[in-house]
C-alpha cells in the first residue's frame, strides 16, 4: 500500500513539472541560452554589459534584482585602435558617468549614472515607467589627464548631450534594439559620439572598475 | 486510391484583386513615415515576429543581401556601392519606395476583403468614415485601444494620427490624390 502510494506521489510530482515546464516561453528561452555563458572573472554587479538585461531581470526570467530599464552606454560608435599598441580594432570602450535621462508618457523623470563598464538600471521599485519613453544622455567629454605632481584641470568637464531620435515603445533592454554593431534589424550600440575625441574615451582598466577581470 | 490522394493534394490558386488603398510614395509616404514614427520602432512592428510588420529607416530594414558577385537583387531600388553600406536601422538610407510598398501591402494584407468593403461603403457615409473605420478594421481599433493592443494606446479617435491613417484607407478621385496634411510630423 505504502508502494503504491509512493508511485502517485512521483507520478504527480512528474505530472505537476511538466505541467509547469509547459508554461514556458521557448522564444525567450532560446534567446537567453543563445547569451552564452558569463565572463569568467567579471563580478555579476557588473556582467553581461551589451546585453539586454530586462530579458532576465524579469518576473519571467527570475534573476534578481528585477529591472524596469537598463543598458550599457558606450563612447563612439564602431571599432576602434586597440590601446595595447598593436595595430588592431577592438570595440569602442564604455564609458562611465553617463547620466541616461529618460520621461514617461506621463512626463515622468528619472535619471541614473553608468557605471564603468558602461552599464546602467532602474528597478520597478525606483521607477516602473509608462511607455513610451523618450531618453537622452549627457557625458562628460574626457579630460587631458594631469602630468604627475601637476594640480587638477580648473572648471568642470564640458558635458555633452545626445537624443534618441525614436521613442522606446516598449521594450525595457536597450540592448535589444541596440545590439552590436548597426544592421537591418539593430541600431547598433547606444554610443556617446560619433567619433574619438582628443583626448579619447579611456578603456576601463582592472585598476580603474572592479567590472575588468 | 493514390490518384484520389494526389488529387486532393491540387491547390487552386486562383487570383483575387482586392481594392488597396495606394502604395506608390505621392499617396503613401507621409502615411508611412506617420506609421514608421509611432509603430514602427524596432520593439513594436519594426520587428519580423509581428504580423502587421512595418519596415523604415529607423526601425527595422526590408532585408537586402548582396549576391555573390555584389550586386542587389533589382527590387531593392538600391545601389550596392553608394548606398547599402548606409541601408541599416538608423543609417542614411531614407525608407524605400520598395519598402513604403511593403508596408502597405502589410497593413492592406492584414483585412484585405474589410478594407475593400469598408472602401465601398465609406463613400456612401463619408461623414462617419471614423466610425465605420473603428467598425471594421483591426488596423484602426488597435492603435485606438478599442481592441486589444500589446502596445497600449497610441492614439485616440480623431486625433492626428488616426485621421492620418483613415485619409488614406478613403478612396480618391481618379487623378487626385490622397490629402496627407493630417500626416505632417509636428503632428505626432
Amino acid at each position: 500500500m505504502k508502494a503504491m502510494a509512493r508511485r502517485c506521489c512521483i507520478l504527480l510530482t512528474a505530472l505537476t513539472s511538466a505541467a509547469l515546464a509547459a508554461c514556458g516561453n521557448p522564444s525567450i528561452d532560446e534567446r537567453v541560452e543563445e547569451l552564452g555563458d558569463e565572463v569568467e572573472g567579471v563580478p555579476l554587479a557588473f556582467h553581461r554589459a551589451g546585453q539586454p538585461c530586462v530579458m532576465c531581470h524579469s518576473i519571467y526570467g527570475g534573476a534578481e534584482p528585477r529591472m524596469s530599464v537598463a543598458g550599457t552606454i558606450y563612447s563612439v560608435k564602431g571599432m576602434v585602435a586597440n590601446p595595447d599598441g598593436t595595430g588592431t580594432a577592438v570595440p569602442s570602450p564604455p564609458v562611465d558617468q553617463v547620466t541616461v535621462l529618460m520621461f514617461d508618457s506621463f512626463g515622468d523623470k528619472r535619471e541614473v549614472k553608468t557605471d564603468c563598464v558602461g552599464n546602467f538600471h532602474l528597478t520597478p521599485e525606483e521607477w516602473d515607467p509608462f511607455f513610451p519613453l523618450y531618453a537622452e544622455i549627457k557625458f562628460p567629454l574626457p579630460q587631458e589627464a594631469p602630468a604627475p605632481g601637476a594640480p587638477a584641470p580648473a572648471g568642470e568637464p564640458v558635458i555633452r548631450r545626445a537624443a534618441m531620435g525614436t521613442w522606446i515603445q516598449r521594450e525595457g533592454s536597450c540592448n535589444a534594439c541596440h545590439a552590436g554593431e548597426p544592421n537591418q534589424g539593430s541600431a547598433g550600440k547606444v554610443y556617446c559620439m560619433e567619433t574619438m575625441p582628443n583626448p579619447p574615451f579611456p578603456f576601463p582598466t582592472s585598476d580603474t572598475c572592479e567590472g575588468v577581470p | 486510391m493514390l490518384a484520389s490522394s494526389l488529387l486532393a493534394c491540387e491547390v487552386d490558386l486562383d487570383t483575387v484583386s482586392v481594392d488597396c488603398p495606394p502604395a506608390d510614395p505621392v499617396n503613401f509616404r507621409r502615411v508611412s513615415e506617420m506609421l514608421e514614427f509611432r509603430c514602427g520602432t524596432l520593439d513594436c512592428h519594426g520587428n519580423t515576429f509581428r504580423p502587421l510588420r512595418i519596415y523604415g529607416r529607423n526601425g527595422l530594414r526590408r532585408p537586402e543581401n548582396l549576391t555573390i558577385d555584389g550586386s542587389l537583387p533589382e527590387d531593392s531600388g538600391l545601389d550596392a556601392a553608394t548606398q547599402y553600406p548606409n541601408y541599416h536601422t538608423g543609417g542614411s538610407v531614407e525608407t524605400t519606395t520598395t519598402e513604403m510598398m511593403e508596408n502597405a501591402r502589410s497593413l492592406c494584407g492584414l483585412e484585405p476583403e474589410r478594407i475593400a468593403e469598408f472602401r465601398e461603403r465609406v463613400v456612401k457615409e463619408p461623414d462617419n468614415a471614423a466610425n465605420l473605420a473603428g467598425e471594421l478594421l483591426t488596423i484602426v481599433r488597435k492603435p485606438r485601444l478599442q481592441e486589444r493592443h500589446k502596445g497600449g494606446l497610441i492614439w485616440t479617435i480623431n486625433d492626428s494620427s488616426d485621421k492620418c491613417l483613415i485619409s488614406w484607407l478613403i478612396p480618391v478621385e481618379e487623378g487626385a490624390t490622397v490629402p496627407q496634411g493630417e500626416c505632417k510630423s509636428g503632428n505626432f
